[in-house]
């Protein structure tokens, strides 16, 4: 590789550092790195220590014998889905800078590729780290699980780099044509050892049998045969033979992908140059304003037909604020997208659980889904920044606006109020008709998400303005964003449950005051709670006042 | 000749961003390009950086061919697109390191020195890009763009986000630069920047070129036919919405 790029590597590296240490200039970032440190220490800390512990114990055949069956399967899955989606793809991600500086630059093709895949390689050793401390307890050693999770990661890779340059050597007509070809081989191959496992179960067996004798086939197994050894690095128990024959041969297929790669060397700058101006362009979208920006032809298609509100009201100056909030709610039908997939994932899931394992009908069980629901809302929250975040970039016109601080503060955190309320509403209601026994959740739920979420929307967006940063991190690998994210998370349940406690105190004592009753409780439990959602304003006011457009926005 | 290409096409599908396009720049030229949007400008200037391939032609830098001498052609290239993309977290001094290898540069630093002095850059030498304006990017981007010498100087919207000292500097350094021997290519929407910089202009229209002359040999006919026609009056009669999309040869003086 030519020595300028390993310069580049080099000095990138240095600057990912350097800008560490750049946040420790100011008192907020002192303060920050530190608890998002101790974050980090604990959680590491936590990985590292159950490492050890886990080493300890006599590791169980059931978890690394279910890696190595399933994992090939998945592993097949990725490629074929790789022949699918492949045609018009870049091989390798670029950025803007690198099209810029390399692609017109003095460099081969082949150099640039090399010291893009080897960037990429680089990064996944620490990746790998992480996931190999997460999923210990699947591994058979730490440093084989690390080996095999490294060597994973850049199949991937070099997978997808090896056949985008194959489509593009082959030009897109012939190669939708070669596609078709792979594709059909993939299926008759999947139908044909499927028809052998019915054929070897005498087509009597039950279907896990045939699916078993299917599984056994040869053409499958010869098929996983170069991807199962990646696995079997992974949950291989010892450093013997066996262990470095598999090492030997998933080393053998990533070299054989990196030959197709180097030997293909066909002109990708154009197609790279286009996905990464497309990827900057969908970037900066994402990163002014989240999901909720994202915009159209990115990650999903635009509809095209636009919804339309009426014009919008005064209400004491927040109505054009909320209205323009609101019109960016409805058009981003992402959110409405992620809402279905939280539903499903939040309730649906544990539904299916209980309902196969018989213990669907435990009275637990409503209060369990409905706890699920409600606690994925707080994971949601990012989706529905139709707020201060989704604003960064039009703080300035905000500023501009003939309104004063505190109006604009509402309005801005009602939006995502009101999305949060009616989703954590529905779930429970949805609960509450399917079994019909947690009315007063649901009552509780109708009555007070309003002012809670709206404590919890001002938490993170004081949280935002006080520490501004973009939504979507602006390098890959920038752990501190994701313990940020933590940290914020953390900050939130202290914050809900100092207003459960306080809403709790006071609805207890006026239920005993007022003999029983629960709406005098329910009242006295509203107050503080909508107390605190009000007190939140000036605070967010203050937050919004004081951030300077000029020294605070990030780039 | 630094800069030429000779029967350019480039089709995206049915489309033809460009189409039959041959012109050169000489060492010491200037050439403005000019053109409505979507006119073909970029793609040109892509295809003469080794971005993109061309569907047919033949493109050389510095007498390389681009197909067949892709790094000695671009050793002698500089490329500056309108929007100046660095490395946000590298710093102007480290993008100068970067360049100086990339372009295998040896006792570069006072040079490297002179330019960030030129272009008022000293004091930001070790400030990430992240942190810099909209301008000094611009700056950065043409400081790397020089740092090499190069032999043919592309640029698109030079002038976008700089201060009237930038915009001076950068006059002065693009005419000093031609008057060294490098052949410069600018294309801009500022006619009166390519009128009063460039010593010769390329009209594209609809991927077509319509007019490619030597501004001085203009200025003369214009002058000789008693029309006092500016170069923005003839923009508009050559790409107003009538015309066709087609060659205007007889306006080709070179």
């Amino acid at each position: 590789m030519n020595r300028a790029l390993w310069l580049l590597i080099g000095l990138r590296f240095r600057a990912w550092f350097r800008r560490l240490g750049a946040n420790l200039q100011r008192p907020r970032g002192i303060l920050l790195t530190f608890l998002v440190g101790a974050l980090m220490l604990v959680w590491f800390g936590t990985l590292v220590f159950q490492a050890i512990m886990v080493s300890q114990k006599p590791l169980t055949a059931t978890g690394s014998a279910w890696l190595e069956r399933l994992g090939p399967f998945l592993l097949l899955l990725y490629c074929a889905w790789s022949v699918i989606g492949s045609p018009n793809q870049s091989p390798v991600q670029f950025t803007l800078p690198e099209v810029q500086f390399l692609f017109a630059g003095p460099f081969l093709r082949r150099q640039i590729l090399i010291y893009k895949m080897l960037s990429h390689s680089l990064l996944t050793i620490p990746l790998a780290f992480f996931i190999s401390l997460a999923a210990r307890s699947v591994m058979g050693t730490w440093l084989g699980g690390w080996l095999g999770t490294v060597l994973i990661l850049n199949f991937v890779q070099l997978f997808s780099a090896a056949l985008s340059l194959l489509a593009h050597s082959l030009e897109q007509q012939a190669y939708s044509k070669f596609r078709q070809v792979v594709l059909w081989s993939i299926l008759l191959g999947l139908v044909g050892s499927a028809a052998y496992g019915w054929w070897a179960g005498s087509g009597l067996q039950q279907p896990h049998v045939v699916l078993e004798r299917w599984e056994n086939s040869p053409v499958l197994q010869y098929g996983l045969l170069p991807l199962r050894s990646f696995f079997r690095v992974i949950a291989s128990r010892e450093f013997d033979a066996a262990f470095f024959g598999h090492l030997l041969l998933a080393l053998g297929v990533e070299a054989v992908l990196v030959i197709v790669v180097v030997r293909l060397d066909t002109h990708y700058f154009e197609t790279a140059a286009q996905a990464a101006e497309r990827r900057a362009a969908m970037l900066e979208r994402l990163r002014s304003g989240g999901l909720a920006n994202a915009g159209g032809g990115t990650l999903l298609k635009q509809p095209t037909r636009r919804r339309r509100l009426p014009n919008p009201l005064w209400l004491v100056g927040v109505g054009p604020l909320v209205w323009r909030q609101i019109l960016g709610a409805i058009r981003s039908h992402r959110v409405f997208f992620v809402f279905v997939v939280a539903t499903l994932m939040s309730v649906a899931g544990p539904l299916l659980v209980l309902l196969n394992s018989g213990k669907a009908d435990t009275p637990s069980t409503p209060w369990s889904l409905a706890g699920i629901g409600l606690m994925m809302s707080m994971m949601l929250s990012q989706t529905v920044a139709f707020d201060f975040r989704a604003d960064l970039d039009r703080l300035e016109f905000l500023k501009t606006l003939p309104l004063s601080a505190w109006q604009i503060a509402v309005a801005q955190l009602l939006v995502p109020t009101l999305i949060l309320s009616v989703y954590q509403t529905t779930i429970t209601g949805i609960i509450y008709v399917i079994f019909g026994q947690i009315r007063f959740l649901l009552i509780a739920v109708a009555v007070f998400s309003w002012p809670l979420n709206f404590s919890l929307v001002a938490v993170e967006n004081g949280f935002f303005l006080l520490y501004p940063t973009r939504m979507v991190p602006a390098t890959p690998g920038d752990f501190s964003h994701a313990f940020r994210q933590m940290l914020l998370m953390i900050g939130k349940m202290l914050i809900l449950s100092a207003i459960v406690l306080l809403a709790s105190i006071t609805g207890t004592i006026a239920f005993a005051l007022s003999g029983g009753s629960w709406v005098v409780s329910g009242v006295s439990a509203y107050l503080p709670t909508a107390m605190v959602a009000a007190f939140t304003v000036p605070f967010i006011t203050w937050a919004f006042e004081r951030f300077d457009v000029a020294r605070d926005t990030p780039p | 000749m630094s800069l030429s290409m000779e029967d350019f096409h480039k089709y995206y599908g049915e489309t033809h961003a460009v189409a039959g396009l041959s012109f050169t720049v000489s060492p010491g030229t200037i050439l403005g390009l000019v053109g409505p949007n979507g006119a073909g400008k970029t793609t040109t200037m892509r295809a003469l950086a080794g971005i993109i391939v061309p569907t047919r032609g033949r493109l050389a830098i510095d007498g390389h061919d681009l197909r067949r001498e892709p790094i000695l052609a671009k050793a002698a290239l500089a490329y500056i697109p309108d929007e100046p993309r660095l490395f946000d977290q590298l710093t102007i001094w480290e993008h100068l390191q970067f360049i100086a290898a990339a372009y295998r540069l040896t006792y570069w630093e006072p040079h490297a020195e002179k330019l960030l002095q030129t272009f008022d850059l000293t004091e930001k030498r070790d400030s990430p890009c992240s942190d810099l304006s909209r301008g000094m990017r611009q700056k950065v981007a043409i400081c790397c763009g020089y740092l090499h010498e190069p032999k043919a100087i592309m640029m698109d919207e030079p002038l976008t986000g700089l201060d009237p000292y930038g915009i001076r500097t950068i006059k002065e350094s693009i005419r000093q630069r031609a008057a060294a021997g490098a052949a410069v290519m600018i294309s801009s929407h500022l006619l009166t920047l390519v009128e009063d910089l460039c010593t010769a202009v390329l009209i594209l229209h609809r991927g077509r070129q319509v007019l490619h002359a030597d501004m001085e040999a203009l200025r003369r006919r214009a002058a000789e036919d008693g029309r006092r026609e500016t170069l923005e009056e003839m923009f508009f009669r050559l790409t107003g919405p009538d015309t066709p999309a087609s060659p205007v040869e007889a306006e080709s003086e070179s």
